[in-house]
């Protein structure tokens, strides 16, 4: 336990576990250290949040199909 | 060109009321009869209905004012077969011209719109329109398939939404042709590429199919059958925004959600980032909060032990201890000693197990039983011969008391004939020099009648006897 959580968390998972971790915080049935870490982990949780609302540019790809396969290419067309 | 003289040339406007006054001034179209298909149909604020009517090959377009169309039973539709009569003008602003529709009638229902209702109608039956079939929308969706025109203002709308509303995501466009014969086809390999994208490249949340409005014929390919299962069989929720507010189409009805327009769409497709950012500030202060109260808790708990007399007296804090200390060793000398005393019990049971099981012991304990019984035996068998022995003698006893012989004890004697069996009780049965044999107590003597005489008066004969 602790601050510490997987930084390749999606922004889905990471909300997810933000509301179990303050709901167990607001149960108050947890030991004051373990309080603290929860808290902690809350805390660094928000900030991954943000960070991931402010940080992001709309990513725009298009598909193409190939030999039965398909990849993505970014795509200016629709751009602003 | 060659120079024109300045009077010859008409001005656009000119030109156009020219035309106009030309068809006004013929007499087979101040009055005519057209029947053809509505499409385009507008009803507009202002009343009055602007439409296209039009057949295989042409077009032609029309207005109803406000002031005739009131007299129209029935609520004009694209797609619907009409006859209407008027008259046919210029409209000088577009120099164009158009009927100006006084009367209409329904000429039966248009081909399209029959085959849509019942398709509508097959698909409902199967199930495919179900509510229960409708999938929840993931809430942060982290990549967007849209399927639509890789040009135009549909994309660009739905981009310019989530840029706005939630640029946390990444929106995968798989192009598609939106209008044609062609189109639905198109669509559904758009939607097919997309899966394989979302399975071989990265998962795909959320998907949107899109067109911008049109006639019925321009949605058409959004009604037809092969799309409509393509989008039931979708694995991932579809959203389908498919022409205007009013334009209702079968992809609407069988995808998971209908969204008005692709604005529309995108907006449900995912949250705003400013809601987000609020909802984590309100996060945050509970987290806060809820620390904070917990911290208070300890806080108080830690101040009742301060006051508490433990903390005041030290000495109490070393005698707790002490109890604590004496309450473990007993604790532990009872732990320690309990396998003992089981073990030691155990044993006591065993070895008496064994000890009975012992032979001599055994013959000990029987040769007891025995001397036991034999004692009880014994005791019986002399009670009843002591019993036995009495009964006896109380027999002989009556026995003696009848004997007749007894009296010779006391110096009775009992005279036998000379046959020795024959009792004599009478002296009339002896005569002189009768053999006879007296009886006594310890013997028999024979004797002889040496006398005998008879008593007067009853008295017994005597006789004398010679023995």
């Amino acid at each position: 336990m602790g601050e510490q959580f997987n930084p390749d968390l999606t922004f889905e998972q990471a909300m997810k576990q933000l509301e179990e971790t303050v709901r167990k915080l607001e149960s108050g049935d947890l030991p004051l250290g373990e309080s603290i870490d929860q808290y902690k982990q809350a805390m660094s949780l928000v900030q991954f949040c943000r960070q991931q609302l402010d940080k992001a540019e709309l990513e725009i790809v298009q598909l193409i199909e190939q030999d039965g396969s398909v990849t993505a290419v970014q795509t200016s067309e629709v751009a602003e | 060109m060659s120079v024109v003289p300045a009077q010859q040339i008409y001005t656009v406007s000119e030109l156009n009321a020219v035309v106009r006054r030309m068809f006004e001034a013929e007499p087979k179209f101040t009055r005519c009869y057209v029947a053809g298909e509505i499409s385009n149909f507008k009803h507009h604020s202002s009343g009055h209905m602007y439409f296209t009517l039009k057949d295989e090959h042409s077009r032609l377009r029309a207005v109803m004012f406000a002031g005739k169309n009131r007299s129209v039973t029935f609520r004009p539709q694209d797609g619907m077969r009409v006859i209407v009569a008027g008259s046919l003008s210029v409209f000088d602003r577009d120099g164009s011209y158009q009927m100006y529709v006084e009367e209409m009638q329904p000429d039966g229902v248009g081909a399209l719109y029959v085959a849509f209702v019942q398709l509508k109608e097959r698909l409902n039956s199967e199930g495919l329109f179900a509510e229960s079939r409708k999938r929840p929308l993931p809430r942060y969706p982290q990549r967007i398939g849209v399927v639509t025109s890789p040009t135009g203002a549909v994309i660009r709308d739905i981009c310019s939404t989530l840029r706005r509303r939630y640029p946390n995501t990444k929106v995968v466009l798989s192009p598609a042709q939106v209008q044609g014969p062609t189109a639905a086809g198109t669509l559904v390999r758009g939607i097919e590429r997309l899966l394989l994208y979302s399975q071989t490249v990265e998962p795909i949340d959320v998907l949107i199919i899109a067109r911008g409005g049109g006639s019925l014929e321009e949605l058409w390919p959004f009604n037809e059958e092969v799309l409509a299962r393509a989008i039931a069989a979708c694995p991932i929720p579809v959203i389908s925004a498919v022409g205007h507010e009013t334009d209702f189409t079968i992809s609407d009805f069988v995808a998971d959600v209908r969204a008005a327009t692709p604005t529309a769409a995108a907006e449900q497709a995912a949250p705003t980032a400013q809601e987000l950012l609020i909802l984590l500030s309100q996060i945050k202060n509970r987290a806060e909060t809820a620390l904070a109260r917990r911290l208070e808790g300890a806080r108080q708990r830690l101040e009742l032990s301060e006051r508490s007399r433990a903390l005041q007296d030290p000495r109490r804090i070393i005698a707790v201890h002490r109890q604590s200390v004496d309450y473990l060793e007993s604790q532990l000398r009872q732990y320690a000693e309990r396998p003992i005393r089981k073990a030691d019990r155990k044993f006591q049971y065993l070895r008496d197990r064994v000890v009975r099981h012992d032979i001599r012991h055994q013959i000990e304990r029987q040769r007891t039983v025995l001397s036991g019984l034999e004692n009880r035996s014994r005791g019986k068998i002399e009670a009843q011969m002591a019993s036995r022995n009495s009964h006896f003698e109380k027999l002989v006893a009556t026995l003696t008391a009848l004997n007749p012989l007894a009296v010779l004890s006391r110096g009775y004697g009992v005279i036998y004939g000379a046959d020795k069996t024959t009792v004599v009780t009478s002296v009339s049965q002896l005569k002189q020099g009768d053999a006879v044999h007296l009886r006594f107590q310890d013997g028999t003597v024979g004797a002889r009648i040496v006398d005998e005489w008879e008593e007067d008066h009853g008295r017994a004969v005597q006789s004398r006897l010679d023995i």
